[in-house]
C-alpha cells in the first residue's frame, strides 16, 4: 500500500491517504488514486505524478529520494487549480519512499507500493533437447514476460560442469546483451572465439563445453521482470555433450513426407538433426511451382528437427516449392551454405552461395 | 525612369537575397527534420555529429535518431568533473536506485563541451541526460526536431525477398560521425554475424554495408563475422582509417575508402591486445604536437597508443600468438586508469570519464591531457 504521513510543519495540509492499488495497478488505462487532498496517478500500472493542493509559489518545491540530501529528482512541475504536481521522468520506483520538500523543510513522504502482477516464468530454454554437440553456438532463454533492462544477465546463470564438478564459465559476455525487443527473449551465445579452432580464446582456454561431459544450467530465481518482479522459482537444464557437429544441415538430404491431394495433412520438413528454435520459426516460405505464395504456416517440430506445413485449403494436385532461408543454422551455427569453423579463404573458392535454398516437390 | 529603374533594383536584391538564403536553407542539415515525439525505445549508443546534432542508436527499434539538441553556443573548455557516488546521483536524479539503473554512454557535445548521458533504467525506459556543472539534467526525447532511418538488412542481390522475413536486430555496438556519414557497428541477436554500415547524413534511403575480414594471428583464417566492439577514424599519412578493435582483443585498420557497399575488405591487424578483455571506448587528442589514441577497455587499464606508431607499422600480423594473455604489434603504454567504463574528450586539453575505483565507488572525472 502506498503511505503517505503527515508532517507537522505543513498544519493546513491534513492527508488522510487509502491507496487500492491491486485493483488498478491490473488496468492498462490511466487512473489516478485519490486519497484526502494527495493524489497519486498511475498509467499503465506505474506511478506517475503526484499532487497536493497548494497555493503559494512552488518554486522552491523539490522531490527527493527518502535521505538524499543533494540530488533532486528530475522531472517537470505545475501548479493550477490551487494544487502543486509533479512528474518525474521516469515512474516513481516501486517500494521506494519519497519526500517533498521546501527548501530544508520537509513537507511530506510518500512510499510507492510494490506491483502485486503475476511472477514471470521461464517457458523454454532452447534447444529444448539435452543432448548438445561440443560446438553449441548459442541458446535462447524465452520468458513470459519483458525482464529486467539493467544488471548483468550472466550474474543470473551459473553453468556447472558435472563431470568436472566444478562451475565453469563457458557464455561471451557482451555489453550490449541481446535480447528481442519485446525484451523477453536473450540470445546466449557460447563463446564463439573458444569454439573456433585456434583462435586465441580456444587455444588458452578450450572449447566451452567438452565432449563426454554433463552440465547444469542454473536460471536463479532472483532474475526480475521489468516491473521489479523475481522469477516464480529457479529453473534447471541438463546438458549432455557429444562430439562435434562438422556438417551443414543439408536440406536436398532432410526427410520430406508429403501430403495427399485433396486433404490438409501438414506437410512435414525433417532435417534428422536439432536446428535453431528461432531462425526455424522464420526461415520458410512455400509458394506454388508458378510462385505464388500459399496460404498456411509453419510450425516447429518436437526437439526443432522438423517443421509443419498446415495449409489453410487442400492440397492441389500440382508442383509445389518450398524456399529456405541460408542463414538457417544447425545447434553449432553450421548453416546453409557454411560451416560455423571454417577457412574463409577456401570457402569463398567453393560452392557458390545463394541466400535462398530450395526443395521442390509434387503432389499427384 | 528612375523610379522604374531604383523599383527594378529593389526586385532584383530582393530576389537575390531570397535566392541566398534558400541556399543557405538547402544546406542546412536539419532541413529534413520533423518536429513531434521521435518514439525512441531504447539509448544504446551516442554520437555528435555537427551542429549540436545528437545520434541515437536506438536497438530497440533497429533505428539511428538524428535529434537537434539546439546546444550550439561554442565554448572552448568544459566544465571540471569530480564527483564521488555519481550513480548514486544519476539514480537519485531518476528517484531510483543503483540497482536499477545502467548507464550506455557517455558523449561530450564538442561545440558546447557538454556532457550528455544514455542512461535506462530497470523497466526499460530510456533517459537522455546532461551535466550542467556539476547539476544533472533531463533532456526531453519528445517534442524535439529530429529524423531516423531504420537498420535494414542487407539484401543480397540474388535474394528472393519477395516474402516477408523478419527484420533482424541489430545490437548497435557502436556509433560515430565522420564527414557526412553515420557509422554503425553493429551485433545479430540471432546468427553469429556482424555489420558494419555507412549511412550518409542528411539521412536518405541509401545505407552502404561494408563486409569486413579480419585476420586473427595465430588463427591462420580470416574471418568476417567477428563483431566490432569499439571504432574510431583516424588519419595517417592524409588518409582515414576505421580503426576497429574486437572483443578479445585484435586491433585493425581498414582505409576508410575501400569501405563500399557489397565490396569486401580486408583489414590489416596492427596488434593484439591479449585475451580475456573488450575495448569500451576510443578517443584521440593532441599533445605537445604529436596525436595520441586511447583506447579503455573492460578488463585492462586504459591503453595509449602514439599516432606516428601505429603509422610506422607496416606489419600485418600473421605471427601466431602463442603466450596466454600476451599482446604483440603496435607500442602502446598502460595507463594508471584501471576499469574506465565510460570516456569521451571533453576538450582539447581535458578528456572525462567515468571510473569504477578500487573501492568500488563510481566517479565521473576530467583530467588534463597533459597528465595521459
Amino acid at each position: 500500500m502506498d503511505v503517505i504521513r503527515p508532517i507537522k510543519s505543513l498544519k493546513k495540509i491534513k492527508y488522510s491517504l487509502v491507496f487500492f492499488c491491486a485493483l488498478l495497478l491490473s488496468i492498462q488505462c490511466k487512473r489516478q488514486k485519490k486519497g484526502g487532498d494527495f493524489e497519486l496517478s498511475y498509467q499503465d500500472g506505474k506511478a506517475v505524478a503526484f499532487s497536493i493542493p497548494w497555493e503559494q509559489d512552488s518554486a522552491a518545491l523539490q522531490v527527493f529520494l527518502s535521505g538524499e540530501g543533494e540530488t533532486p529528482v528530475l522531472g517537470t512541475q505545475t501548479t493550477g487549480d490551487g494544487r502543486y504536481t509533479f512528474k518525474p521522468i521516469v515512474p516513481f520506483l516501486a517500494g521506494q519512499t519519497y519526500e517533498l520538500r521546501k527548501k530544508n523543510e520537509l513537507l511530506a513522504t510518500f512510499t510507492v507500493e510494490h506491483k502485486r502482477g503475476p511472477a514471470p516464468e521461464l517457458l523454454a530454454i532452447y534447444p529444448s533437447r539435452d543432448t548438445v554437440p561440443e560446438n553449441l553456438l548459442k541458446i535462447y532463454l524465452q520468458f513470459s514476460q519483458p525482464m529486467q533492462e539493467v544488471g548483468e544477465v550472466l550474474n543470473f546463470i551459473n553453468v556447472h560442469d558435472l563431470t568436472k564438478a566444478e562451475d565453469v564459465s563457458v557464455f561471451l559476455k557482451l555489453e550490449s546483451e541481446l535480447w528481442n525487443k519485446t525484451h523477453d527473449r536473450l540470445t546466449l551465445w557460447l563463446d564463439p572465439g573458444r569454439i573456433k579452432t585456434d583462435l586465441i580464446p580456444n587455444r588458452e582456454q578450450g572449447l566451452p563445453l567438452n565432449d563426454g561431459h554433463s552440465y547444469t544450467i542454473h536460471i536463479s530465481d532472483q532474475w526480475k521482470n521489468a516491473q521489479g518482479i523475481p522469477l516464480s522459482k529457479a529453473y534447471e537444464k541438463q546438458l549432455y555433450v557429444v562430439g562435434r557437429d562438422s556438417k551443414k544441415p543439408n536440406v536436398e538430404a532432410a526427410e520430406l513426407e508429403v501430403p495427399k491431394s485433396g486433404t490438409k495433412t501438414p506437410l512435414r520438413l525433417d532435417f534428422k538433426e536439432a536446428m535453431d528454435a528461432v531462425l526455424m520459426r522464420e526461415s520458410f516460405h512455400l509458394q506454388s511451382g508458378e510462385g505464388i505464395k500459399v496460404g498456411g504456416e509453419f510450425t516447429v517440430g518436437p526437439r526443432e528437427e522438423s517443421v509443419y506445413f498446415i495449409p489453410l485449403k487442400a492440397w492441389k494436385k500440382r508442383d509445389y516449392e518450398i524456399l529456405i532461408d541460408a542463414k538457417l543454422e544447425d545447434l553449432a551455427g553450421n548453416n546453409l551454405n557454411n560451416l560455423f569453423d571454417t577457412n574463409l579463404e577456401e570457402q569463398l573458392k567453393s560452392n557458390p552461395k545463394t541466400s535462398i535454398k530450395s526443395r521442390t516437390f509434387t503432389i499427384d | 525612369m528612375k523610379k522604374l529603374l531604383f523599383w527594378a533594383s529593389m526586385c532584383a536584391l530582393l530576389l537575390l537575397s531570397v535566392s541566398a538564403s534558400t541556399s543557405i536553407t538547402g544546406n542546412n542539415l536539419t532541413d529534413d527534420f520533423v518536429f513531434g515525439d521521435p518514439e525512441i525505445a531504447s539509448i544504446g549508443e551516442l554520437t555528435f555529429g555537427p551542429e549540436g546534432i545528437l545520434f541515437i542508436g536506438d536497438t530497440k527499434n533497429a533505428t539511428i535518431f538524428a535529434i537537434d539538441t539546439k546546444d550550439v553556443t561554442a565554448r572552448d573548455t568544459g566544465d571540471e568533473m569530480n564527483i564521488k557516488g555519481f550513480d548514486d546521483k544519476v539514480a537519485a536524479a531518476l528517484g531510483s536506485t543503483v540497482e536499477n539503473i545502467k548507464i550506455n554512454d557517455m558523449v561530450v557535445n564538442p561545440i558546447s563541451k557538454t556532457i550528455y548521458l544514455a542512461v535506462t533504467v530497470t523497466d526499460g525506459t530510456p533517459v537522455l541526460l546532461k551535466m550542467n556543472g556539476e547539476k544533472l539534467e533531463n533532456v526531453p526525447l519528445q517534442g524535439v526536431s529530429y529524423s531516423k532511418i531504420a537498420l535494414q538488412d542487407p539484401v543480397n542481390a540474388d535474394a528472393i525477398d519477395k516474402w516477408e522475413r523478419p527484420l533482424r536486430v541489430w545490437a548497435i555496438s557502436d556509433l560515430k560521425y565522420h564527414k557526412g556519414k553515420v557509422l554503425v557497428s553493429g551485433l545479430s541477436n540471432k546468427e553469429f554475424g556482424s555489420t558494419f554500415r555507412s549511412i550518409p547524413f542528411p539521412f536518405t534511403d541509401a545505407q552502404d554495408y561494408a563486409s569486413l575480414e579480419v585476420w586473427h594471428a595465430a588463427h591462420g583464417k580470416f574471418e568476417t563475422h567477428a563483431p566490432i566492439k569499439a571504432f574510431d577514424i583516424i588519419n595517417l599519412d592524409n588518409k582515414d582509417y576505421l580503426m576497429a578493435s574486437y572483443t578479445c582483443t585484435p586491433l585493425v585498420l581498414f582505409p576508410l575508402d575501400e569501405l563500399k557497399g557489397g565490396v569486401h575488405t580486408k583489414g590489416r591487424t596492427v596488434a593484439e591486445l591479449g585475451a580475456g578483455n573488450s575495448p569500451v571506448d576510443m578517443i584521440s587528442y593532441v599533445k605537445e604536437g604529436k596525436k595520441y589514441f586511447l583506447m579503455s577497455n573492460n578488463n585492462r587499464p586504459v591503453m595509449r597508443f602514439k599516432y606516428e606508431t601505429i603509422a610506422n607499422f607496416k606489419d600485418t600480423m600473421t605471427e601466431t600468438v602463442n603466450e596466454p594473455f600476451v599482446s604483440r604489434g603496435v607500442a602502446y603504454d598502460n595507463l594508471p586508469f584501471p576499469y574506465v567504463l565510460q570516456m569521451d574528450r571533453l576538450d582539447e586539453g581535458n578528456v572525462v570519464y567515468i571510473q569504477r575505483t578500487a573501492d568500488g565507488d563510481m566517479t565521473i572525472r576530467t583530467r588534463t591531457t597533459k597528465w595521459m
